[in-house]
């Protein structure tokens, strides 16, 4: 052992990460680095080791490997034009509410969750095709970013999500269960952004200017076909990749492949595939995963070296000395995943939280499963909250100059959306059965 | 110089294309393991394995290509306003002390587990299919060689930047 006691280790841990993330240099290298330093210095070289074996583990984990399949779904489907099959058909039965258009954007969003697992896929998708048209009928630039930004975070909740893939082995927590948990609290903010956007134009009408009768002209027949055929084929995704998970008759990583080949499908349906198409595919599909392998595997050894060094007992006796019982200490691994999320990336906290406050929360009595939704619906926070929210970024990157959106109109527009997403958390607090209630029905 | 940095480039573009279709592959065996096992209830043990030599090598060979393309990202919000040659002062400095440590002795150690793998015949068991683990250590070990090479370049063409002042 080294001379420095843990307490001095941990501040150096802690302290030099706080403070290097804001060199702009790549997360995961930063975490990597502070932790083989820390390691050597304390351990000596074999530390290497750990690194390496922590890679191979995560890399050759069953469940973590739904997570290229989801990715790979998610990107396939972005190419199969289904979105703005949806966008239309939603127009069209809806287009005629005031603040309807705003209201498809959160439907839009809600269902894309239900088919994609990364945040980028449908912050993109809903970019691209809900929120041109939005701007393009006045509505006002804050209201249809906002609406755009907290309707796509909706795809990190919503099952199945990427972030339920990776929270689930980290806890100990069934990936199925988690995505059975998250679906009440993801439709509750859905319900929640609805009746927001409603109350906000019926009051305000100059936000969200009603669509012309002229454009909405087409007959019943024609809306209730589209209808049918641009949601029919989210129904069959839905139930081949949620309902064989909420069966029980496949894993997560099953499920996610049946749901990437039907996503093939579905692109060679419609008359888009192509082997160009399939390799974009492919490629995005290894970007995602090299970013989020770096990060994994990069937290995951400095997690080990963290509670090595004893870090983890000094955390832990900070959060429970928190006055006001076990709720407050809920409290505080609450705010303080609240101000990670702004500035480090989800995935990083989730590594480097999870092992220390999940273990806690099971101590304090608190659900395991209630817990990790809890956690997983704070962190999708952190994609709306600046100063660093992937979400918003998205949004700005994808809109044209032409468009005249500031990140000013985003931040504006999204700030309502974060005190309700606030709003379902407690709601969450209050009636822990929205969350346990579904997983309880469970089979298996 | 330029001439090492492009193929270097190319090296991780080729790796990207054997990871890409390992994610195509991977998904297509995915399908066909349950499709044998809930449709033609012919289980087999070998799709499950193959998944995780498939799903390993696509995280891995991504490392590398992640790394082409600019997309380890970081915190920019303060180093945004800087001007671009301290922010590739910055990126020298945060690569020599955090990049090169943790990449290299991954690589060098991960040269070690590939070798032992070809040399001691280990064998992956998740299952009772005990296929050969060589396949996968090496995949490891040519991933890190990837990221290391691509790390690299990286950091040579921010080095010329911060001494010359133009780009390479």
């Amino acid at each position: 052992m080294s001379a420095l006691s843990p307490q001095a280790l941990t501040l150096i841990m802690l302290g030099s990460l706080l403070v290097l993330v804001f060199s702009g240099f790549p997360i995961g290298y930063i975490i990597g680095g502070i932790a083989l330093l820390v390691g050597i210095l304390v351990w000596g070289v074999d530390v290497g080791q750990l690194f390496y074996i922590r890679m191979y583990g995560y890399a050759t984990g069953y469940i973590i490997l739904a997570l290229p399949l989801f990715v790979f779904m998610g990107v396939m489907l972005e190419h199969s034009g289904i979105t703005e099959k949806m966008y239309d058909t939603l127009y069209l039965w809806l287009g005629s509410f005031r603040g309807g258009l705003a209201v498809v954007t959160v439907l839009l969003g809600t269902i894309l969750a239900a088919c994609v697992g990364v945040i980028a896929a449908s912050v993109t998708m809903l970019s691209l095709v809900a929120l041109p048209s939005m701007l393009k009928h006045g509505y006002s630039k804050s209201l249809a970013t906002g609406a755009t930004v907290a309707g796509g975070c909706l795809g990190i909740v919503i099952p199945p999500s990427i972030m339920l893939v990776v929270y689930g082995p980290m806890a100990g927590v069934s990936v199925g269960k988690l995505f059975a948990g998250a679906v009440v609290p993801g439709l509750i903010m859905s319900s929640l952004y609805i009746t927001y956007i409603s109350i906000r134009s019926h009051f305000q009408p100059a936000l969200a200017p009603v669509v012309p009768a002229g454009e909405l002209k087409v007959s019943w027949a024609k809306k209730a076909k589209m209808l049918v055929t641009s949601t029919l084929p989210v129904l069959v995704l839905l139930v081949s990749v949620l309902g064989v998970i909420f069966l029980g008759i496949a894993p997560p990583t099953e499920a996610a492949g049946v749901g990437a080949f039907m996503s093939i499908v579905l692109v060679i349906a419609y008359r888009r595939f192509s082997f160009k198409v399939l390799g974009k595919v492919g490629l995005t599909t290894l970007r995602v995963c090299g970013y989020c392998c770096l990060i994994m595997a990069m937290a995951g050894a400095f997690t080990s070296v963290f509670l090595g060094v004893g870090g983890k007992d000094i955390v832990v006796n900070f959060l429970l000395s928190v006055p006001g019982g076990r709720w407050g200490s809920f409290t505080a691994i609450m705010l303080i995943l609240l101000v990670l999320g702004m500035f480090i990336n989800w995935l990083g906290i989730v590594f480097l939280m999870v092992p220390i406050i999940s273990p806690l929360a099971a101590q304090l009595g608190f659900d395991p499963l209630w817990f990790g939704i809890m956690v997983c619906v704070n962190l999708h926070m952190a994609f709306m909250t600046p100063p660093v929210a992937g979400a918003i970024f998205i949004c700005k990157g994808i809109c044209t100059p032409e468009m005249g959106v500031s990140m000013a109109d985003i931040i504006r527009g999204v700030w309502p959306f974060v005190l309700l997403v606030v709003t379902a958390l407690a709601l969450c607090i209050a009636f822990p059965d929205l969350i346990t209630w579904l997983p309880s029905k469970m089979i298996g | 110089m330029r001439k090492l940095l492009s193929v270097a480039d190319s090296i991780t573009v080729w790796a990207g294309r054997v990871g890409a279709v390992s994610a195509v592959a991977m998904v297509c065996v995915v399908s066909y393991g349950v499709f044998i096992r809930y449709v033609a209830h012919a289980p087999e043990l070998w799709p499950y394995e193959m998944t995780i030599m498939l799903g390993g090598s696509v995280f891995i060979i991504g490392l590398s290509y992640a790394e082409l393309k600019d997309a380890h990202v970081g915190v920019d919000i303060f180093t945004s306003r800087l001007s671009p040659r301290v922010v590739a002062i910055i990126n020298v400095v945060c690569a020599l002390l955090f990049l090169f440590p943790p990449v290299f002795f991954i690589t060098y150690i991960s040269i070690g587990w590939a070798w032992d793998a070809w040399v001691g015949g280990e064998r992956m068991a998740f299952t009772g299919w005990y296929p050969p683990a060589w396949p996968l250590r090496t995949m490891f070990a040519l991933g890190f060689f990837c990221l290391s090479l691509q790390g690299t370049a990286r950091f040579v063409r921010r080095l010329h930047y911060v001494v010359r002042g133009e780009s390479i």
